[in-house]
């Protein structure tokens, strides 16, 4: 028999754990989980990664300030140190879950701990590139963004189209009070490749954080990001845009935290499929309580283009407080819109340019929240590419020319 | 010079298997303006949206010709590139897709690549004949824009791409009386300068009280059932539609 009292303490458990994170604890969202083989060695195989990097840059026209991958490490920041210290502390516990799990293999086996510091009142533009192949090369990234500061970080992660790798990331982002914080983290790993990422970011008061994810490459891709607004009055925006066609598979899951007064928390997720893709959008958004004034808004969005592509989106909020300013989730799939074909095709554009047209419109989106146009630029040319020739490949041709994207207003 | 020439012949059209036109037949060559009248529901949508090719739209009897050959088998972009234009009667809106580089990629596929400078000094001196704030011109598709606005943008489209036969489905509705007075001025101006050919469709006369049609035709029921000169209209707008 349950008592009245027991039953409140479940209710209290169920709540407290739904709390921290309803995708990883509520029995509801369990069956929606891609399993992410955490690796436990080195993979077969090698790739000529100095040749990789040479034709990323060259095709980028992009200085790397920091290039991590077989051969060891190379960096030409100031602000850029590079050590063998590990950066946080995560259990090595194979009962534990996905998080804990990738949190502590890639501290453990990370060989190069990247650390960007950068001094109150600095400005810093970053570009690193990061290649995986048989050494697995995991990545932990620690940024700490001094008060007043401004970085512009842009990753780019990449792997040979044959590494049966794993690319293996943490991220853990603190960005100091007042400062301007973009993160953009390019996922253009090979197919045969998996990509395991863990995002941590702490935005300081009165500061205005975005970190944009573009999730094109990887056989398999698990990320997991928490994101919180604790400092009073921070500003932070997390973007996310998946592209998938063949047999690629995403489980793309992210948290945002209100968790001071007269915060933002926006999580913004596109995803568009082709071919036999799958994608999973599990985007959760807490308000913690006494956070007066708050704003918090889920969105996620997908455009299935192929019968065999399926986006399932996933929603979520919670909120503890009783005086925010707006709060809300919201997730819709769709497939091309034909009325809108329609129209283009009316104004004399034909059929393949109009689709390419409307699903260049739809990730303009959320490319137009990037504030690095070189970014941008890179992006949209990565993505057209593959929508283009139904390929991905490790190194695309980057054009200009592509660049039609409605410029925000800021 | 050859002007082109639109015949409907005995058009018959179904919508999710429900027959909407019932034998039509119209003939409308380029420079002459044509208004096409009726109450809610009597096809005049489904006609506009089948001469442009919408394939929902299902031809079972009849034929569409443009300079006597048959579009029906044509696709949507290839009959806008014999000269026809649709104005929407609710313009689709893109989020994303920049109105300035839509109409530069649209008159592009229609008339070949035009150096930047000139089409911009077009697209504003257009968009400033039909009072359109300047920032409309740099923001997304139709989206977010009020119901004047967008219809006024549909106008630009047309002026801009310059067909030769253009189909206007109800560019009244929605409008204020300036902006109906101004979308009328800008149709007429376009009609006489391209010497194009226009169909108007309408449920109103009021806009007509800016414009001189050649020939009014009243559609009921999928049929056409009166047709005359713009008196006709006057009639309509006194009697409703009861013949």
């Amino acid at each position: 028999m349950i008592t009245v009292e027991s039953t409140e303490k479940v209710l209290e458990q169920a709540i407290a754990s739904y709390s921290k994170m309803p995708f990883e604890t509520a029995q509801l969202y369990k069956k929606y989980v891609l399993n992410f083989p955490i690796p436990q060695g080195d993979a077969e195989g090698g790739t000529d990664l100095e040749k990789l990097r040479t034709q990323i840059a060259n095709e980028s026209r992009l200085r790397f300030d920091l290039y991590n991958g077989k051969e060891g490490t190379v960096s030409s920041s100031e602000f850029v140190k590079v050590s063998g210290k590990k950066q946080n502390d995560y259990r090595e516990d194979a009962n534990a879950g996905f998080e804990e799990r990738l949190g502590a293999y890639v501290s453990s086996r990370s060989k190069n701990s990247v650390e960007i510091d950068i001094p109150a009142g600095r400005e810093a533009k970053l570009n690193f590139l990061f290649l995986c192949d048989s050494s697995n090369a995991p990545v932990q990234v620690v940024a700490n963004i001094g008060d007043g500061s401004r970085l512009s970080l842009f990753e780019w992660f990449g792997s040979a189209s044959d590494a049966r790798c794993a690319s293996t990331t943490l991220h853990v982002i603190n960005a100091g009070s007042r400062s301007n914080v973009e993160i953009n983290m390019l996922h253009n790993e090979g197919l045969e490749t998996g990509v395991g990422a863990l995002n941590r970011v702490s935005a300081g008061e009165d500061s205005v954080v975005r970190m944009n994810g573009i999730y094109n490459g990887g056989k398999l891709t698990r990320s997991s990001t928490f994101a919180e607004a604790s400092g009073r009055g921070s500003n932070l925006l997390v973007n996310e845009i998946v592209l998938g066609n063949a047999e690629q598979k995403f489980d793309i899951n992210t948290f945002i935290l209100n968790s001071n007064q007269q915060t933002k928390a926006v999580l913004k997720t596109g995803a568009v499929l082709k071919g036999k893709s799958f994608c999973i959008l599990k985007g959760y958004a807490k308000v913690a309580e006494h956070t007066n004034g708050s704003y918090s808004n889920v969105e996620e969005r997908g455009l299935v283009l192929d019968p065999d592509a399926r986006i399932q989106p996933l929603p979520d909020m919670s909120i503890d407080c009783k005086d925010v300013a707006f709060a809300s989730h919201s997730a819709s799939t769709a497939p091309l819109d034909k009325e809108a074909l329609f129209y283009l095709m009316s104004r004399g554009i034909d059929e393949t340019k109009a689709k390419r047209i409307f699903v260049a419109s739809f990730l303009s989106k959320y490319l137009a929240d990037i504030e690095n146009d070189i970014v941008k630029e890179i992006a949209i040319s990565i993505l057209l590419d593959k929508l283009d020739n139904d390929r991905h490949t490790p190194v695309p041709k980057i054009s200009m020319q592509n660049l039609w994207i409605v410029p925000k207003k800021r | 010079m050859n002007v082109m020439k639109l015949e409907i012949k005995d058009l018959h059209v179904e919508v999710e298997d429900k027959e909407v036109i019932k034998g039509i037949s119209l003939n409308i060559n380029e420079g002459e303006f044509h208004v096409l009248m009726g109450p809610n529901g009597s096809g005049k949508t489904t006609l506009s949206r089948t001469i442009m090719g919408h394939t929902k739209m299902k031809v079972t009897k009849g034929d569409i010709l443009v300079d006597g050959e048959s579009i029906l088998k044509m696709p949507t972009d290839k009959r806008a590139k014999l000269g026809l234009f649709l104005l929407f009667q609710s313009p689709i809106e893109i989020e994303g897709l920049g109105l300035l580089n839509f109409l530069n990629t649209a008159k592009a596929s229609l008339q070949g690549n035009l150096p930047f400078k000139e089409f911009m000094e077009e697209v504003k001196n257009d968009a400033k004949s039909l009072h359109i704030k300047e920032d409309i011109i740099g923001r997304s598709l139709n989206y977010g824009f009020s119901g004047g606005e967008k219809k006024k943008v549909e106008v630009l489209q047309m002026q801009v791409l310059k067909p030769k036969i253009a189909i206007l489905d109800e560019p009244d509705s929605g409008l204020d009386v300036d902006a109906v007075r101004v979308v009328a001025e800008n149709v007429n101006d376009y009609q006489q300068r391209a010497k194009a050919g226009l169909l108007l469709i309408t449920h109103y006369s009021r806009i007509l009280n800016y414009m001189k049609p050649n020939f009014v035709h009243v559609m009921v029921d999928g049929k056409i059932v009166k047709e005359g000169g713009r008196d006709l209209a006057d009639q309509i707008e006194k009697e409703g539609y009861k013949f």
